[in-house]
Formats: C-alpha cells, structure tokens, sequence
C-alpha cells in the first residue's frame, strides 16, 4: 500500500485536516502544486516494481488536480485499481472520469465530515447534500469515510445517506489523530473510550440498516469496554489496531510515514526503491518509539508485546515525549568514597 | 569511581527525547537510534534531574530510597551517572555549548 500525492491543493478548512502540517511543507519547499504526468508516471513504476496493484491518489484534494482525469485514465491503462481519497465536492470533470470507470477498478473513499465552513450549519448542509449527489452519481465505487474529531459526533445522517444514494454499504471510520508539529483538532485518548462507546452504540444501528463499519489505523481495542468488543465482534465490525508505515509519497519524492508524522520520520523516493525498502527505512526511524505506546500501560500491555496492537496512533505517542535538558554537577569526589 | 574529569559538571544531550511509562521511563536517543529503559532509582533520579534537582538533593533523596548510608548512596549515584555517560545519555557540559 502506498499513497501518492498529486495535488498540494484544498479548498476546505477542516478543522482536524492531518495535512495541514504537509501542505505547507510543501510551499516552503517550492514544490509544484500538481504532480506532473511525467512524475505521475514514475509514480506508476514504483508501484509497478513493489507489486502494488492499487494506485492510490490523495492531496490535498486530488480531484483538483487540473489533469485529474487523464492521470486517472493512464493509471488504469497501466492496469492499476484506482483509489480516490476525496472530500467529495469535486469538479463535474473529476466526477465524471471516475463514474465512467468500471465498479470493480475504482473505489472513492468520500470523507462526509469535510468542509469548509466548520461553524456555518447552514452551507455544512448545502456541503452533505452535493455530497450525498456526489454518492448517487459515483454508486459502488463510493465508500463513505467520517472522521471523529468531537466527542459529540453523530453519524446517523451517514446511514440515510448510505440508503438513498447507493453507494458501498459500508463506513470507513478515523480518529483525528494529532499532527506531530501541528496544531489541527483531535480526540485526545482520554476521550477515546467516550467516543468508543457511542461507536459500539452506532455499530448495532448500522448492522440493523445493513451497514458495516471499518476502522481506520490508530484505533486501540482497550479504548472499548470488553461487551463492546463483544458487540463489534458480533455486528462484524473490520475492527483494526494497527499503525504502520503507509507511505505518503509527496510531489516532489519524499516519501513520509504518514501525514500526521509530518517532520519526523522521512525518506526519499529513488529511482530503484521499492515499497519495502521505503517501508523498511521509515520503521527503522521510529523503532525507538514504537516501544511505547499512547497510553502509559502500553509498556505492560501483552496485546502491545504480542503486535496485535499497535499501541495506537505513533504520532499522538510521540507528543508524549518530553524534551528537557537537565545538567548535573557532582563535587569533585569525597576523600570518603 | 570517577567521572570524565572529577567534578566536572554533566548534562543530557539535546537529542535525548524521554517519556514515563507504566513502571519504567524510556528516553530515546534521536541520534543513535536507539531507546533506553530506566526503572527503579534510576528513573527516579532521571526524573528528579529533569525536575532541576541538584546532586546534592538527588543524593539526599536516593540515600532515602535505597535506606542506605550516603556514602554508599554517593557511590552509586556517581556510578550511574557514569554509565550513563558510557551509553550517551549524558556528555560533559563545557562552557558556551549548546547542547548538541
């Protein structure tokens, strides 16, 4: 799995966006704002040489790409699946590209808490129901995605969106992880078992409408209470406690962990590297961190020792981390000792 | 026992990032690459250091902790601050540096 960059461009303003930190790395290192089809095109040999079948396209907002379609369209001439990161109000042209694609080669995963007006409830709407047109048109090949940022999010319109537009019945969910450097919206872990419940809560709701959920990374199975596991297990929740090198592939070839480790563990893209090797390089980086985990208990917790979890989001474990430099004078030493 | 130069004073590198976990303290070397588990008075003193405690102070309180003589505290105490050294989580402070 791999994530390429194509656009450093995005119209809205979320208040939990993992990319804010990247975006403007990227225009104070003067990268172009759009992949070019040159660039694009190496990015497809890269997946091609690590035996990736997926291209993945994120930004940004990838749709805004102004050749959107046409990268799109040699990607799967290539033979690659095509998978679309999007807040789903894009332009008719970028719209239209991926409904003319067939069902089983192209998935968009439609973020349906995006927005550029996060205190208007009134342009939010106008925003859910482009969105939700956005949905109807792309059917199948729309998965819709939610982000929880709040404690006091609701899901229940994704449900009647789900319903009446046709599109995958199923919800990637996320938790707004913090960027390392940044300054974005989260849920802190001590709200984690909050927001737990109400999704376990929200998982019996979904199953009853035929509707199945599915974690994003940096989830914990400790943040749920043992009958909500119990619950998620029974409505078949795809429950996952996993963080690990995504590989964020930028414009210009620096190829990140992930977004929310902006400024921290990095590499560059060669011309020969493949998707392991990047993959290597980035978890050698933050081996040392990866001892611990988001909470202090993830040092004595046997799921953590035994890799079935993660330890939750590294990002948010390492702004547990404290820089503080201390010196120490010892007298010279005493005739005593 | 003796440190670098009797007497001289040390302190922890700027590149040393630490955080306490459940019954150990884990400061990760960004340099080296490598983390390094502190428990029991280690990570106590750790701590304290971190907090601005003098060595004095700390002595005091470790002689407390280990319900040994201060001498003997004393000894242990310049001991781990060797090792300590041995495995980079200290370097000798000389004067106008910064700390990496």
């Amino acid at each position: 799995m791999a994530n390429l960059v194509i656009s450093g461009v995005c119209a809205l303003r979320c208040p939990y966006c993992f990319a804010e930190e990247h975006l403007a790395a990227l225009k104070a290192r003067a990268v172009p704002l759009f992949i070019s089809p040159e660039i694009f095109e190496q990015r497809l040999d890269f997946l091609q040489r690590s035996g990736i079948p997926e291209a993945r396209l994120i930004g940004g907002e990838p749709t805004l790409h102004p050749q959107f379609a046409q990268l799109v369209a040699r990607a799967v001439a290539r033979g690659f699946k095509v998978m679309v990161f999007s807040h789903g109000l894009m332009p008719e042209r970028a719209l239209a590209a991926l409904e003319a694609l067939p069902l089983q080669q192209c998935t968009v995963l439609v973020n349906m808490n995006a927005t550029r007006y996060p205190a208007d409830t009134a342009r939010r709407d106008k925003e859910h129901a482009r969105r939700a047109e956005t949905l109807r048109r792309l059917g199948g090949r729309a998965l819709p995605g939610f982000t929880i940022y709040t404690p006091d999010f609701d899901l229940d319109p994704l449900l009647a969106a789900i319903n009446s537009t046709g599109c995958q019945q199923m919800i990637r969910l996320g938790v707004a992880q913090a960027i390392f450097a940044g300054h974005n919206q989260y849920i802190h872990p001590k709200q984690y078992p909050y927001i737990a419940h109400k999704i376990a809560r929200f998982a019996v709701k979904a199953a009853q409408a035929g509707v199945t959920i599915s974690f994003d990374c940096g989830f914990v199975p400790c943040m749920f209470s043992d009958a909500d596991l119990a619950v998620l297990r029974r409505v078949k929740a795809d429950a996952q406690w996993h963080c690990s090198p995504i590989l964020d592939i930028d414009i210009d070839g620096r190829v990140v962990h992930c977004f929310p480790l902006t400024g921290t563990a990095q590499t560059t893209l060669e011309s020969t590297a493949d998707a392991a090797s990047l993959r290597a390089a980035l978890a050698e980086q933050s081996a040392p961190y990866r001892m611990a985990g988001i909470y202090r208990d993830c040092a004595t917790c046997a799921l953590k020792a035994s890799g079935a979890c993660a330890g939750g989001c590294l990002a948010m474990t390492l702004r547990r981390f404290q820089q503080t430099p201390f010196q120490v004078t010892p007298p010279a030493e005493r005739s005593t000792v | 026992m003796t440190l670098t130069r009797q007497g001289a004073a040390v302190r922890s590198p700027a590149h040393l990032r630490w955080l306490q976990d459940a019954g150990q303290l884990l400061v990760v070397d960004e340099k080296a690459r490598r983390a390094h588990v502190l428990r029991g008075h280690e990570a106590a003193l750790w701590t304290w250091f971190t907090l601005g405690y003098s060595y004095d102070k700390a002595l005091h309180l470790l002689a407390a902790a280990l319900k040994c003589p201060p001498a003997q505290a004393e000894a242990a105490l310049r001991e781990l601050l060797h090792s300590w050294q041995t495995l980079g989580l200290l370097e000798e402070a000389r004067d106008g540096e910064s700390g990496d």
